[in-house]
């Protein structure tokens, strides 16, 4: 074996010094997308399958891949909770799914992002609902993505009434504070508000005082959320694709374009809020 | 040649020193500036609900075991791997596998599984040099590992007697052609040490003792026993959405003086209708000059012919997650060539469920039966029949 391996020694590269963007993409966008022929020089395009979590083999593979590159950038829910997890001292882009990185990774590795949902169409639908105030439920990091929704709001005359959550034992009396006075609220982002213990809590204190729910993505509707957004995703791998590798307008914000509006219609006809639709 | 002194039954262990020297290659295979290493791992647990085999044999073959019903139940910590990669440069990288076995007080194995480095080469060729995995059949590089199969177990002679994974070390070539996400056509070739000559006799390739020298996956060493590499291949219309239809080679002496000769040839069928996940797959080993075959099957020129087939289809869900069933089924046998009275026999049935908890925990379950017969010229059978019941947990991490 020696022999072998001292070879591989000397086939092995000097230094590490190449320019490499890796675009990590959900299996099913990536199936969608029209072919755009020869990828970028320096681009690398991994998709992320759904049994791929399982496998380690080629999870690590991915993961070694992601971690030798100078840039990530993610485009999906699934691929976005992976790079977000696997991926430490890379910079990382999430074009679509920025809500499913911590707040305090976005301000300490300095990471950039688009949400789901577009605060405008968001606003917009909670004006035509009729109302007035509508609270936003945040962790620390996700203060640009605040400024962008309280602007669009502002513009629609809904005032907009920010919690910021520090820790997972904030969440009771933040949620109760917030649905108490407001008329409906919304989650801005981070795993610990739309996932596990956080994200229940936010949904049963939201069917108990009958107000409603918005949160970033769809998944969370099924569940007795009130309103989510499944992003244009082929639009958000059309942006990734431009920005690969370019790192000026890399920021956190709003999805650029608005996406699909996804109601809980048990909720929409139990509590009498826009019938079968929003207008 | 070089063989292991180890139970042939298992696989080789490659000792402490090797895994540590490959570990510390892979590490200065990084380059400096972005030695960054991804590790990832699994761990199979297994609990043996209840196993019942029979043993009858001639007294000379069994030894020290007596004819008689052995019961075994337990629990074990059957294997526990390590996958280590990390990216030499945007087009190549290293590869390593280090799972332990035998896991108790201490680890009674440490296997290197594959250690190589891979890249991207001219002509859309992609090459692998070090351990290698060899592309031979569709079990050995795509079911191998537990969490990349429903079923519990894997074929009995696959793993058993012919080994699995069958890993050695050279190199190999492959070249797809057509799209990645369409039909197309996979082909392999690759040059390996080989197989080699069980432990203590250079005239035999197997050897009819218990545990013994019946597995060929010992006989895969650290260097090669003669002057002549092995060759082999591996052609296959493959469709990502649809399956996968094709044959493989293996070829290579396997004796000191490099004249014994040992073809393996292979054909599969992997298919995926509807749900379903359906894998037939043939081997056929054919070997000469193998004298430790001699008292079992009269000559020693022998073939094998076998089968298997494994079946799998997601059921109902529970909790939200899919019940998978599955079923597997083998049939092999070895004569001499020319045929004769003596056969070697392995038929093997079973079934069970399969359950993933969440994507990283896997439960399973199965019940399989298994009769093993094993010839001697003038001697009664070595004839070996029962059934296991066993629980597994399987964890990815």
């Amino acid at each position: 074996m020696k022999p072998i391996l001292a070879a591989l020694l000397l086939i092995s590269p000097a230094s590490g010094a190449w320019a490499a963007v890796t675009l990590i993409v959900d299996q099913e966008i990536l199936a969608g997308a029209p072919s755009g022929g020869e990828p970028s020089p320096g681009v690398t395009v991994l998709p992320l399958e759904t049994a791929f979590a399982a496998d380690p083999i080629s999870r690590g593979r991915v993961i070694a891949k992601m971690r030798a590159s100078e840039q990530i950038i993610a485009v999906g829910f699934a691929s976005s909770k992976f790079a977000s997890e696997e991926v430490e001292s890379v910079p990382l882009h999430f074009e679509g799914g920025l809500t499913h990185a911590r707040g305090a990774d976005l301000k300490a590795r300095g990471w950039t992002g688009s949400a789901p949902y577009n605060a405008s169409q968001i606003m917009g639908t909670a004006r035509s609902l009729g109302f007035k105030r509508v609270a936003a439920v945040y962790t620390t990091g996700y203060e640009e993505l605040l400024t962008r929704v309280r602007r669009a709001a502002r513009a629609r005359g809904i005032a907009v009434d920010p919690f910021e959550i520090g820790l997972r034992r904030d969440i009771p009396a933040a949620a109760r504070a917030a649905l108490g006075k407001n008329d409906a609220l919304m989650v801005l982002g981070d795993p610990l508000l739309t996932g596990g213990a956080g994200a229940s809590f936010l949904i049963e204190t939201s069917l108990a005082v009958r107000k409603p729910l918005f949160v970033p993505g769809p998944a969370l509707v099924a569940h007795g959320a009130f309103l989510g957004t499944a992003p244009d995703w082929q639009a958000a791998l059309k942006r990734a694709r431009a920005l690969a590798g370019r790192r000026t307008d890399l920021e956190i914000r709003d999805a650029p374009s608005p996406g699909r509006l996804v109601f809980n219609r048990i909720l929409q006809r139990k509590w009498k809020l826009g019938g079968d639709g929003p207008p | 040649m070089r063989n292991s002194n180890e139970n042939p039954l298992r696989p080789k262990p490659v000792g402490f020193r090797h895994a540590l020297a490959a570990a510390a290659v892979l590490a200065a295979c990084a380059p400096a500036a972005t030695a960054k290493i991804a590790f990832t791992g699994y761990a199979d647990m297994l609990a043996t609900v209840d196993s019942s085999f029979r043993v009858r044999g001639p007294k000379s073959v069994l030894g020290t075991l007596p004819e008689k019903t052995i019961i075994s139940r337990g629990f074990s910590l059957s294997r526990a791997g390590l996958f280590a990669a990390t990216e030499l440069d945007g087009n190549s990288r290293f590869l390593m596998d280090l799972t332990f076995s035998g896991i108790g007080k201490s680890v009674a194995t440490t296997d290197l599984q594959y250690a190589y480095w891979e890249g991207a080469l001219p002509w859309d060729l992609t090459g692998e040099l070090g351990k290698i995995t060899l592309p031979f059949g569709f079990y050995n590089r795509n079911r191998y590992y537990s969490f990349r199969r429903a079923e519990l177990g894997a074929p009995f002679f696959q793993a058993g007697i012919l080994g699995l994974p069958i890993a050695d070390l050279g190199g190999a070539l492959y070249r797809r052609f057509g799209p990645a996400d369409g039909p197309g056509i996979e082909a392999a070739v690759y040059a390996v040490n080989g197989y080699g000559n069980v432990s203590g006799s250079s005239t035999s390739l197997r050897l009819p003792t218990v545990p013994g020298g019946l597995s060929l996956s010992s006989n895969l060493g650290s260097g090669n026993n003669n002057k002549d590499a092995s060759f082999g291949g591996r052609l296959a219309l493959a469709d990502p959405n649809r399956g996968e239809a094709g044959v493989s080679y293996y070829r290579g002496a396997w004796d000191p003086d490099g004249r014994r000769m040992l073809q393996i040839a292979g054909a599969h069928l992997h298919l995926t209708p509807e749900k379903f996940d359906i894998l037939v797959e043939y081997v056929h080993i054919h070997a000469r000059g193998d004298e430790g075959m001699v008292a079992a099957l009269g000559d020693s020129s022998w073939q094998t012919h076998g089968a298997f087939a494994t079946v799998s289809r997601p059921l109902f869900p529970v909790l939200g997650r899919p019940l998978t069933g599955y079923a597997i089924g083998e049939v092999v046998a070895s004569r001499r060539n020319g045929g004769g009275d003596g056969k070697e026999v392995l038929r093997g049935f079973g079934g069970g469920a399969s359950y993933a908890v969440h994507e990283k925990l896997t439960l399973k379950a199965d019940a399989t039966w298994l009769y093993y017969q094993m010839p001697f010229m003038s001697q009664k059978a070595l004839i070996l029949d029962g059934y296991l019941a066993r629980l597994a947990m399987v964890v990815t991490f």
